[in-house]
């Protein structure tokens, strides 16, 4: 039987990731354009061709090996998040990076990668029914103890992935909406709370709404509903009475960083002003003002959208969008597209991962969501996360490879 | 939920993402892209404004009279101070806090530096260059002040140069930003627009740290400074300082013109000011202690300074009665030294009176009587027009910012204050000697006393000779108007003769303005000053019979013209023929 190469290569995750990669490597090329910054982009070239055999690597590793490593991947992982906050390297407060020689590696980063693993691994055990609140509880210990130990760090940002993580296996994996809907409403209804009133009054009505269509008796619901209230109005008076002026600030700049201008707002009204300004067709390849001048911090890393953004205007930044969108289309229909249990949740997994970094890095640059210091798949540099990243995207073309064996 | 079902909510919800990113982009891209392209050009271009030099100031003779010298000055940026620090920099800066803290609030933004203090003492600046680390946002930059060479010399003339204040920024919107220097007052004011030059204008990119990074568009787009133009004045300096001298402190006004074409040679007012104390950084006490001042040294007396003509004023009427025939010389008054009008009596200066004068002989010996009789025999209204004529109750146009037209009174005027037909001609009276409702400059008596020399040629008076344009190296001739006074040339021959006598003959009141070998004409005149001691004038012109200069002088509360201002037209013509010679002799010598 003659197959094409089509076959054995999905060409549909190839080619925008090699695309994303070609446009990250410019970019971090424009952005580290200073004299002295030149082994910035060395090292980020370097991430990217090593990252290259990690894919590789997974692309061929045996998924029934895969599967039968999960559990010891994820107690090195999280050995690893322990040590690291012993003899963890700061940077920028939060000791993340474990140093090895002239090598660093965020253990974090690793930890996203085998929760999914574990994760996928529990569900798609023979006797774990979905619909058992065991089930639940057992997964939300497995994904909160790497979450509680990147807290310690303290890198509330990454921590939150794990979330992400948790939410889109759990949802693949059939667990009741209804069980996820009511772990997620009060965490809303408090971020709400934190905003304004309109925000709030808007959050529980859509909370409600959601309730009133998961059919339960009317009295459940209403407990239910009346309780999110609660939860939201009260942490709002832990906020606005028990809270400190400068406690309320942290939250609320964290929240909304347009209200410190000098601070963490500077951020985004710099890399607002970089994308802005880029225009139609942007103002060309290195010629970006604010790039290249140095007015977005942490440019190559958690704002290195705004490099494209500027310098290819909105025809480039929306064709990024677009291969973002076409990748993580092709992950859901590659998901469906596996009958194996455990290939297809860690397919969502690494779905949830990157759709939660690209929502919340590209809403970060544009304004609309908190700074929560997360890379952009593929774009921002970063040797651990690229290596994860590439880890991924080589099991992804595995799983499609396989997909008729993975039944 | 179904596997379709969950499908589709995950590619509904991604859609939803980055629908609403794509929205987001257009705005920021498409339809707010030209204000983020402003925000980011002011973000990294900062344009660093080079002030010009000011052009120079010469006297006629090329002699330098203002010129500049570098300043420190320093500048504060708010956003890197530490305001603990405020107090050791109004220290070195020996100003007080307040004076910094108003700087500051006046910054257009936190991230721009503002000047805080010009003209800083140079042991502020080693300062501030050995405690950098501390100081920070705090830094200096070299300007140029105004230089004067002879300080307190014509500084009514010069004028100063100072910040511009928030008025005249509304005014002169666009024009000039805060902390740019403007011309204040006297000549820097009026011929602001060509000395000041042009700003120049360095682009520079910056980085976010507002570092240096390099050239914007390797400098093509800078603009350089243009240097102000240079004045050449009419002033003669050596004159000025002269005439400056001999006034020394009393208070007064002393204008020098040239009769043949206008130009002002010197241009005193006392008491006058140093000008060097505005020029740079003027403490606040200074400013107050000027400004309260009760003998007014900043007022240029010269072009400001009201004043009764008095009886230098009796030509007008002259003039007025020859013209129009209501008199000759064979008419005849007698002075018994009181003149009754009414219930009214009006003094003659003598007590023992003139005897039976005509009108030679009345403005030789300066008789009221005569010209109170006069007065009642011409128009009034001719008696205005002539005025008019002869340049009082309007403005000369001399190039100075703050001269004042005085008052020339007429039917119209006297109606309008009090109210037609509730005035008498009783009130004509006192301004056939010069006295009562009229006022005039000392300016304006020069000019007066210009036409009378040059028998009613006008020539508009003026500071500013020719100007140097520092573009083009060439120098331009200011133009001013010239015009011939409707007055036959024997009227003004017979009231030049009268000057002369006045000057020249044993009973003129004026006698002591005689120059031995220069025949002097003149005019001597004592002002009522309902506020103390009388004003002594005196206008005149002298060669007599081919007039160079022409003057008039007038010190205040110092009693009798002829005693007292006529003296020192004898030094002035004296001084004035004394360095023409002297020139002439060293330009023969260079030959």
């Amino acid at each position: 039987m003659v197959r094409g190469i089509g076959d054995k290569i999905d060409f549909k995750i190839l080619l925008p990731l090699l695309i994303l990669l070609l446009v990250s490597v410019l970019s971090i090329y424009s952005a580290t354009k200073l004299p002295g910054q030149y082994s910035i982009f060395l090292k980020h070239v370097l991430w990217i061709i090593s990252g290259i055999f990690i894919a590789v690597f997974f692309y061929f590793f045996p998924v029934q090996r895969l599967l039968s490593l999960s559990v010891l991947l994820y107690i090195i992982s999280l050995a690893f998040l322990v040590i690291v906050i012993f003899i963890g390297k700061k940077v920028s407060g939060s000791a993340s990076w474990i140093q090895i020689g002239k090598f660093q590696f965020q253990p974090s980063e690793f930890a996203k990668f085998t929760t999914i693993l574990i994760l996928a691994y529990f569900l798609s055990k023979r006797n774990v029914r979905a619909d058992n609140p065991v089930t639940l509880i057992v997964a939300g210990i497995l994904t909160f103890i790497p979450f509680f130990l990147t807290i310690l760090q303290p890198d509330f940002g990454t921590a939150i992935v794990f979330g992400a993580i948790f939410l889109g296996i759990m949802f693949w994996a059939e667990v009741p909406v209804f069980w996820l809907l009511l772990l997620l409403a009060p965490v809303v209804l408090i971020i709400a709370s934190f905003f304004s009133i309109k925000v709030f009054i808007a959050a529980s009505i859509l909370i409600t709404i959601l309730f009133l269509l998961m059919r339960k008796p009317f009295v459940l619901t209403f407990m239910i509903v009346a309780m999110n209230l609660m939860i939201g109005l009260t942490s709002e008076h832990i906020y606005h009475k028990v809270l400190k002026p400068h406690q309320q600030k942290r939250i609320s700049t964290f929240l909304n960083p347009a209200k410190d201008p000098l601070g963490a707002g500077y951020n985004v009204i710099q890399s607002k002003i970089a994308i802005g300004s880029g225009g139609l067709i942007g103002k060309g390849f290195m010629k970006g003002t604010q790039t290249q001048l140095r007015f977005v911090p942490a440019q190559w890393t958690d704002f290195i959208f705004c490099v494209p953004a500027e310098e290819f205007g909105f025809v480039g930044s929306v064709t990024i969008l677009l291969l973002y969108l076409i990748l993580l289309w092709r992950v859901i229909n590659l998901a469906t597209l596996i009958k194996q249990r455990f290939a297809s949740l860690v397919a969502i997994g690494i779905f949830s991962t990157w759709f939660f970094h690209i929502m919340v890095n590209i809403g970060m640059t544009l304004g609309l969501s908190p700074v929560i210091g997360i890379w952009l798949p593929f774009l921002s540099y970063g040797g651990s996360a690229m290596w994860v990243n590439m880890a991924m995207a080589g099991l992804l073309m595995n799983f499609y490879a396989n997909r008729r064996e993975l039944n | 939920m179904t596997e379709t079902s969950r499908v589709k909510f995950l590619k509904i919800l991604l859609s939803i993402i980055f629908l609403f990113f794509i929205v987001k982009l257009y705005e920021l891209q498409l339809y707010r892209d030209v204000e983020y392209k402003r925000q980011a050009e002011i973000n990294s271009i900062r344009t660093i404004q080079h002030d010009p030099i000011r052009g120079l100031i010469f006297d006629r003779n090329k002699k330098i009279v203002v010129d500049n010298v570098p300043s420190y000055t320093v500048t504060l940026t708010p956003y890197e101070f530490d305001m603990k620090n405020l107090d050791v920099l109004a220290k070195i800066l020996k100003v007080d806090r307040q004076y910094i803290l108003e700087k500051i609030s006046s910054a257009p933004s936190p991230f721009s530096p503002v000047k805080i203090r010009r003209d800083a003492p140079v042991r502020a600046i080693a300062y501030i260059e050995e405690h950098r680390g501390e100081l920070r946002g705090v830094d200096y930059l070299i300007e140029h002040k105004r230089n004067y060479r002879a300080p307190g010399l014509a500084s009514h003339i010069l004028g100063y140069v100072k910040e511009i204040t928030s008025s005249q920024l509304n005014i002169y919107k666009g024009l000039y930003k805060p902390g740019d220097q403007i011309g204040q007052s006297g000549l820097e004011k009026s011929y602001e627009p060509i000395i000041k030059g042009e700003k120049g204008y360095r682009f520079i990119m910056v980085d976010a740290l507002g570092r240096f990074v390099g050239k914007y568009n390797d400098g093509k787009n800078d603009i350089p400074p243009a240097e102000g133009s240079d004045l050449i004045l009419t002033i003669d300096i050596e004159l000025q300082a002269f005439i400056e001298e001999l006034l020394r402190d009393r208070s007064g006004s002393v204008v020098v013109l040239d009769p043949r074409n206008g130009e002002i040679l010197a241009m005193v007012s006392k008491p006058n000011y140093d000008l060097a104390l505005l020029s740079g950084y003027t403490p606040g006490e200074v400013w107050s202690q000027l400004n309260s001042d009760p003998k007014k040294p900043l007022l240029n007396r010269a072009i400001s300074g009201l004043y009764s003509p008095g009886s230098t004023f009796k030509m007008v009427l002259a003039i007025t009665a020859l013209e129009t025939g209501s008199v000759d010389l064979n008419w005849k008054v007698y002075c018994p030294g009181y003149f009754v009008y009414g219930d009214k009596v009006f003094k003659c200066h003598t007590s023992q009176g003139h005897g039976w004068v005509n009108l030679t002989k009345a403005i030789e010996v300066s008789c009221n009587v005569y010209f109170y009789n006069l007065m009642l025999r011409v128009n009034f209204d001719d008696w205005s027009r002539y005025g008019g004529l002869l340049g009082f109750g309007k403005k000369t146009g001399v190039d100075l910012p703050e001269e004042i037209e005085g008052i020339l009174p007429s039917t119209e005027y006297f109606n309008r204050v009090y109210g037609v037909n509730k005035w008498t001609k009783g009130y004509l009276i006192s301004l056939a000697i010069g006295q009562g409702e009229i006022s005039t400059t000392p300016l304006q008596m020069a000019t007066y006393a210009m036409v009378l020399a040059n028998s009613g040629k006008y020539h508009q008076p003026h500071l500013v000779k020719e100007i140097i344009n520092k573009k083009t190296g060439k120098i331009e001739e200011v133009s001013y108007y010239t015009r011939e006074i409707p007055v036959s040339q024997r009227t003004f021959d017979i009231i030049r003769e009268a000057m002369y006598l006045v000057v020249n003959s044993p009973s003129g009141t004026g006698k002591g303005a005689r120059v031995e070998g220069i025949n002097v004409a003149g005019k001597t005149g004592t002002a009522q000053n309902p506020h103390g001691n009388d004003h002594a004038w005196f206008v005149g012109f002298a060669p007599y019979e081919n007039p160079e200069i022409a003057f008039a002088i007038i010190v205040e509360n110092a009693g009798f013209g002829g005693a007292v201002a006529a003296p020192i037209a004898k030094e002035i013509v004296k001084k004035y023929f004394e360095l023409k010679n002297q020139r002439t002799e060293f330009k023969v010598a260079k030959w």
